[in-house]
């Protein structure tokens, strides 16, 4: 049965209007009937405005139904329609605090005094400028909450962001990300300009996050990019220079001497002779120095805004370029944007719309392959040269088939261009004869190409390990369109003075559609890097291609609403529903259902806190609860058991591809939120506490069967997981001069995350690699035999067993829980300081008590790759009786055992992530410039880092308690630019 | 300022949408529900190549290489571990190798080979067939279902009964699919309903198939003969073992010395009856990760495991045809029969088709058959036609005793089907021990002998289902 919830329509409707002007006088005065004076009182939609006298007085020409807007400093904004009276007397409300402010939910705009929800705005202004492709990045220590590692350091990646705490075990972690109401993925943050977002809000917990329902168990973070300013066309320009360094590694390897008699000690493995010894010993090859320089990053930006009362636009071009440290690495990226709005008083209309194209050319990270580059710095010999005297590449003669690094990374070509466009247009309608109903309506897409291009070259050994041995070229090509639409009815009203209602009503469609296909030549013979190289594949030849391709859809329907009630501004209600339909999901669940509901308190207006005004500026409590839900991470058909493609003997056939599960359903995340905001002594000292309580049920699972069924397991929910923690934001001003200011901002999290349940058969513990997940623990807790150092009478590794007694045998049945991969405490830090013009800022961001696996360094310290380079760790190994080492002997019949501690590191660190200093011209000097505005400023990223991490860096790769290898770091980079507005 | 009259006339439509939950119900693309699928005989041929597509045929080849004594591991720095804890015989039943999608599990894919021709068999009776050729072509791929699933269960049988008689714990036999796979736990039967089920199928699968059916790519009717021929070897059925032998042998000859090697070195034979291969499963580019090769050497030529010396030893390198075809002693010792890598830059990709089924087994079927019901002149006749046909001036070789002729039989069958998923499952028919030269295993002689009463002797049913189905029994030792 075909069921249709919602038909909207609104058809033509004609408004006949005539007024008629006339002069409005009137008196503005607080709550107390003081007068206000110099506030500002202009009709709304017109740029014709007055300022009323020292003692409140104004008079202004205004017709019926006119809205006149009066503000001013400290006063809270206020609207009056122009009724009969031609007398007002304004009483305005004093602002009492930053609580005027207001966030973005995406769908609407919210007053932060009167929300019930926990939603954070990060600073757009202080981050903006910093010299980071991905936006993602930038979020670090910005805001309580949200934990952003930053996984790698090549130009374009996108970072690891989780906020409070992973809620899902299989789907996924991620936020939902939303820019001007559009869902877009992180990886594409690095083809969008962030130059062009004017706010960022952080939604946390169910009050904020709700109203996105099904997607928002990861939390939310919604952008607006930034619209047009009335008045005159004002341009900027900024630009900025600058240099990227390698950070040092702490892991140290073996220089050639070094090595060379490691190796003659331990049975010379590649077979060296003396006089071939001697001869090495003259070469010392600094394998970092071969393959990193200096990385250079540059970036423009031209804007333009401005417009008059119907009609503002803003529009930007940009242009970044960033070459990563490492050779042939590098993202460039052109942006465009023209955000533009137009109507009148009741009718608006207008679109936001962005093209990006990036070239991304990476190298492979995070894996332990061979022939990836940058395990080629750590596992090249020292005694080997990447080139010859004639500049040909040299290969390694060993038996450790390394092959030469720089050639792999230098012949090859890993490119991968995107090209991405994301539009919004909408409209939006006040009923002219009540306008406290609006109809709204916007429709959005954001496109998304990609193409990958991976060239081996055929002299090298990723092009003689492809398909006929003669280098390979894969090009593959996707698509994903994504669009939205979203229909709602606001309504917003203040009755009686003092109830203020605003209740919105929404309908959406979201669709998504993906198509890839992609091919592999084989056989490049010929010169040429692209595909005219391919040889024909034939029968015999071995160089036949491969092709594929794929694609996939799934779709989203929801209706939702909100009701917002504030009673004398103090009291504050909030309830919202959701109701979302997914395709993903089982025929028997495919619709759910979320809520939430909220309340806030603002008691330092209550007329009992009369007694602390004036040092006590602000005290606000808010309490909220409810569901969101999460669907992604699970294939789009998951749900189906289908038939698909399967190969054999060169014809297709049709295979049983997933036994599907009907009643596939949404993980479900409820959260409970209190917290506490407070200003004192004049704002001067602020901040927030907040206390959350998540847990998610429902999680995706993949449940074990019985194999004689034909799967090992089927995609089901089972397993609850909970997260908790503490969240403190806190700004205080100790120094305010009339010359001279110190901010300090800094925020902290602690995130208790706890399996609570598994499996549905009570399963508690499932292995994962080096961890493992155990009811009563976090995700990603560690599990490994305990390593008690070295027997001195035999160099025998020992372990503690589960007594801890130790001994001799390694035994996985000794295993123990260690820590947690995911850092449970971690913020930022944000000093500021200005004095005349002139500021620093200098801001650090910490992560505080996780466990790192360190195989990075097990590779190097393995005595079984003795025939590649390996750490100066091995130069303490065991050697005679008596020795006192915490390296066992390297006896190859010692079997290696790496399930052990000895290669978990603490992965605690505090890091200089950014120190600006700027100074902005002074108004004397830029009008005989003939500019508006101009700052200058020289900033360091990640210049300073504490860690007893022993690599290159703490932040191990998305998602990761393993630092697999081939770890490409977040890099030190200076840079000097200029913001010249005119 | 004057005033203005002002008319404003818009024109406003928000949407109309009519929003069911028709929005919510895609249908996918690249994938298709099954209930929509088999509709004509053309679909159900696609069925069965999915079948065929499911087969993992190397793991039989993998496991019993490593664990038994046909298989060196690698050494330095280029083995990466691969399968020491099987070769070293200190699995557990939830070692790597016996977990899902591990070159060493036959129980998922078994079962997966077998759950996927049930499926298809679930909707063939219901697909209409009007003409001849379509009513031939349906009960021809009712034969091949049959053939696939019967033979299926009786390699889980190899690999898990606890010893191939007639009282000891078999497998679940799947006679149609699960239905709800959450709640599906079967218990083992006792093996002679698991082999009189296989035989069943088998039979209906051997009058199903026509003779004119000649792909050996696909179950012809001389495999399914064939499959019964190993079926009767392994439960000591001799006299069906010589029928169903001599009537494959006499279907499909050997293939003599002269083009015996071509029969290795060809990446994919023709898929007729032109040689001795009855049944292969072919490997091309499309399905290249089911390739046997890769499991011995890596793509960059690392040896992770090759050709012990006790199985190099045991020909007349000289003489035996096979010596140069299965194997390189330059550079070092290395595995052939699948493609070899000895220097680079290197064009071998280890496509060849794996076979499963050949005519030599028939023969060595037979001689055994012949064996075990004292005809030894008979035996020894079959024994030595298949050595004159592998080496060059070979003298028939004179046995009269019976003990002796089994022996030869079991050096032949080590020497002949090397490397084809034989070798550890003919120890075990037999019960005897794994024996391993010291030069074999790095001078451990812990890791020599395996007596068959060894608890890690017999595979474990993996652990995994262990777990998901608690009326599983698992084998002793486990």
């Amino acid at each position: 049965m075909r069921r249709c919830y919602l038909f909207l329509s609104f058809l033509l409707l004609s408004i006949l209007s005539l007024a008629q002007t006339r002069t409005i006088t009137g008196k503005i005065t607080d709550e107390r009937g003081e007068p206000v004076p110099f506030a500002s009182v202009k009709l709304k939609g017109s740029r014709s405005g007055i300022a009323a006298d020292a003692a409140g007085n104004f008079s202004i020409s205004a017709k019926d139904n006119d809205v006149l807007v009066i503000s001013g400093t400290g006063l809270v904004e206020k609207e009056i329609t122009v009724g009969q009276d031609n007398v007002l007397n304004i009483p305005m409300q004093r602002n009492q605090s930053a609580l005027t402010e207001v966030f973005v939910t995406g769908y609407n705009t919210k007053s932060r005094r009167s929300s019930a929800g926990s939603a954070t705005s990060v600073t757009i202004d202080d981050i903006r400028t910093q010299p980071v492709a991905s936006f993602d990045q930038l979020l670090q220590g910005q805001a309580p909450g949200i934990n952003v590692v930053t996984g790698s350091g090549q130009p374009g990646r996108a970072a690891n962001v989780t906020i409070r705490g992973r809620g899902s075990i299989s789907g996924s972690t991620q936020p939902l990300y939303i820019v001007d109401g559009i869902e877009i993925n992180a990886q594409d943050f690095s083809t969008l300009n962030q130059g062009d977002f004017e706010s960022v809000t952080v939604l946390k917990d169910a009050a904020a996050a709700s109203i996105y329902g099904s997607r928002a168990a990861g939390g939310v973070i919604v952008i607006t990019t930034r619209r047009g300013r009335v008045g005159p066309t004002r341009f900027s320009y900024d630009v900025q220079f600058g240099r990227s360094q390698w950070p040092r590694s702490k892991l140290k390897l073996m220089n050639t001497n070094q090595k060379l008699d490691y190796e003659l000690e331990n049975g010379n493995p590649n077979g060296w002779t003396m006089a071939e010894i001697d001869s090495l010993r003259n070469i010392e090859t600094d394998w970092e120095k071969v393959f990193f320089r200096t990385g250079i990053t540059q970036q423009h930006q031209l804007s333009a805004s401005g417009g008059n009362d119907k009609t503002r636009f803003y529009a930007s071009i940009a242009y970044l370029n960033q070459t990563g440290v490492v050779q042939a690495t590098a993202l460039k990226r052109y942006t465009g944007r023209l955000n533009l709005e137009t109507g009148n008083d009741n009718l608006r209309v207008g679109m936001n719309t962005t093209f990006g194209y990036s070239i991304f050319t990476s190298t492979q990270e995070n894996d332990q392959v061979i022939s990836s580059p940058l395990n080629g710095i750590r596992w090249s010999l020292p005694y080997f040269t990447p080139y010859d005297k004639e500049g040909n590449y040299l290969q390694d003669p060993t038996p450790s088939g390394q092959p030469n690094p720089l050639q792999e990374l230098l012949e090859n070509k890993r490119r991968f261009p995107q090209w991405k466009a994301i539009g919004n247009v909408f409209a939006e309608y006040k009923l002219p004869f009540y306008p406290a109903i609006m109809l709204r309506t916007n429709w959005g897409l954001d496109y998304t190409q990609n193409e990958t291009e991976i060239y081996n070259r055929r002299t090298t050994a990723a092009g003689q390990v492809a398909t006929g041995g003669q280098g390979s070229l894969a090009r593959a090509f996707n698509r994903n369109l994504r669009y939205i639409g979203t229909n709602s009815i606001n309504f917003k009203k203040t009755f009686g003075g003092e109830h203020d209602l605003a209740v919105s009503v929404y309908q959406e469609y979201l669709s998504e559609q993906f198509r890839a296909f992609n091919f592999t030549g084989y056989g490049l013979t010929l010169p040429f890097p692209n595909e005219a190289a391919i040889t024909n594949g034939t029968s015999t030849n071995g160089f036949i291609p491969t092709v594929a391709g794929n694609g996939t859809e799934n779709s989203l329907v929801s209706y939702f609403g909100e009701v917002d009630y504030g009673l004398m501004n103090r009291y504050f209600l909030h309830a919202g529903f959701r109701r979302d339909g997914s395709s993903k999901f089982g025929i028997n669940n495919k619709w759910a259902n979320f809520y939430n509901i909220g309340a806030s308190w603002i008691i330092s207006d209550e007329a009992f806190m009369e007694s602390t005004r004036g040092k006590l500026d602000l005290l606000k409590l808010r309490a909220s609860y409810g569901t969101v839900g999460n669907q992604d991470g699970i294939l789009d058909f998951a749900a189906r058991t289908q038939l698909g493609r399967s190969s054999y003997a060169g014809t297709t056939g049709l295979r049983l591809i997933d036994p599907g599960n009907p009643d596939l359903r949404w993980e479900t995340r409820k959260t409970a939120n209190v917290g506490v905001e407070f200003g004192l002594f004049k704002n001067r000292f602020g901040g927030s506490v907040e206390y959350y309580h998540s847990v998610t049920s429902d999680l995706f699972y993949r449940r074990a069967v019985s194999g004689t069924s034909g799967f090992a397991s089927v995609l089901a929910n089972a397993g609850r997981l909970r997260n908790k923690g503490i969240e403190v934001a806190l700004r205080v001003q100790p120094v305010k001069t009339s010359s001279f200011s110190w901010n300090v901002e800094g925020n902290f999290t602690y995130n208790k995350n706890t399996i609570l349940e598994l499996g549905p058969d009570g399963e508690d513990n499932v292995q994962n690699g080096v961890a493992v997940h155990k009811i009563g623990k976090p995700l990603n807790t560690l599990w490994l035999v305990r390593y008690a150092g070295v027997d001195p009478d035999n160099g025998d590794p020992l372990y503690f067993d589960k007594e801890g007694k130790v001994t001799n045998v390694y035994d996985p049945e000794n295993n123990v829980y260690l820590g947690t991969s995911d850092a449970p405490y971690f913020g930022g830090i944000t000093n500021t300081f200005n004095y005349k013009g002139v500021e620093l800022q200098v801001f650090w961001v910490y992560s505080l008590g996780n466990e790192v696996y360190n195989n990075d360094r097990l590779n190097v310290e393995n005595p079984g790759y003795t025939a590649s380079q390996l750490s100066t760790d091995l130069l303490r190994e065991w050697r005679n009786p008596g020795d006192i080492t915490d390296v066992p002997r390297a006896d190859p019949s010692v079997y290696f055992l790496d399930a052990t501690t000895r290669f978990v590191e603490n992965g605690s660190f505090w890091r200089l992530r950014n120190v600006q200093v700027s100074y902005n011209l002074q108004r004397n000097l830029l009008q005989r410039l003939k500019i508006n505005s101009l700052r200058v400023f020289v900033q360091g990223q990640n210049l300073f880092t504490i860690t007893k991490y022993r690599g290159y860096d703490p932040e191990v790769p998305a998602g990761g308690f393993i630092n697999a290898g081939a770890q490409y770091p977040t890099l030190k980079t200076i840079t000097a630019g200029v913001n010249i507005g005119f | 300022m004057k005033s203005i009259n002002k008319l404003i006339a818009l024109s406003f439509l928000i949407s109309i949408v009519a929003a069911c939950n028709k929005q919510v119900d895609l249908q996918p693309t690249d994938v298709v529900p099954i209930e929509r699928v088999f509709t004509s005989v053309n679909d159900l041929e696609q069925g069965v190549i999915g079948v065929y597509g499911t087969w993992q045929a190397r793991r039989p080849i993998y496991l019993s290489a490593v664990f038994s004594d046909e298989a060196r591991q690698g050494v330095g720095a280029e083995y990466r571990g691969v399968g020491a804890i099987l070769f070293r015989w200190e699995h557990t039943s939830d070692a790597q190798d016996f977990r899902d999608a591990e070159a060493g599990n036959a129980w998922t894919n078994m079962y997966q080979v077998i759950d996927r021709a049930n499926r298809v068999l679930f909707y063939l009776d219901d697909v209409p067939a009007t003409t001849a050729a379509d009513q031939a072509q349906k009960s021809r791929i009712r034969g091949e279902l049959l053939a696939l699933r019967g033979f299926a269960h009786f390699e889980l049988m190899r690999w898990y009964a606890q010893r191939y008689t007639p009282d000891a714990l078999g497998i679940p036999y799947m006679e149609t699919y699960a239905q709800d796979p959450g709640n599906f736990r079967p218990s083992r039967p006792v093996s002679s309903e698991v082999i009189t089920k296989i035989e069943r199928d088998l039979a209906e699968a051997r009058s199903l198939i026509p003779t004119t059916f000649t792909d050996i790519s696909r179950v012809t009717r001389n495999g399914v003969i064939a499959m019964q021929a190993r079926v009767a070897l392994y439960t000591n059925n001799w006299d069906s073992a010589v029928a169903r032998a001599t009537a494959v042998i006499n279907a499909q000859p050997l293939t003599p010395r002269a083009s015996y090697p071509a029969l290795w070195t060809t990446r994919n034979l023709p898929n007729n009856q032109s040689t001795e291969v009855i049944w292969k499963l072919n490997i091309n580019a499309s399905n290249v990760g089911l390739a046997v090769g890769p499991l011995f050497q890596d793509a960059n030529g690392a040896v992770q495991f090759s050709p012990s010396t006790k199985l190099l030893n045991s020909y007349d390198s000289v003489n035996d045809i096979r010596f140069p075809t299965f194997y390189r002693t330059s550079p070092r010792p290395l595995l052939a029969k699948y493609g070899v890598i000895t220097s680079l830059p290197t064009t071998e990709n280890f496509v060849y088709d794996i076979k499963v089924l050949r005519t030599s087994e028939m023969y060595l079927i037979r001689a055994e058959a012949y064996a075990e019901t004292n005809r030894v002149a008979l035996g020894a006749a079959d024994l030595n036609a298949l050595r004159a046909q592998r080496i060059a001036g070979y003298t028939p070789m004179n046995i009269t005793d019976r003990q002796m002729l089994i022996d030869e039989i079991m050096l032949e069958r080590y020497r002949e089907l090397a490397f084809e998923g034989h070798r550890y499952f003919d120890l075990k028919r037999r019960n005897l021990p794994i024996q391993r030269l010291l030069a074999d295993v790095q001078n451990n002689t812990a890791l020599q002998t395996l007596a068959p009463t060894d608890p890690r002797y017999l595979l474990p049913i993996p652990q995994q289902e262990i777990f998901a189905n608690p009326n599983i029994t698992q084998n002793p030792g486990y």
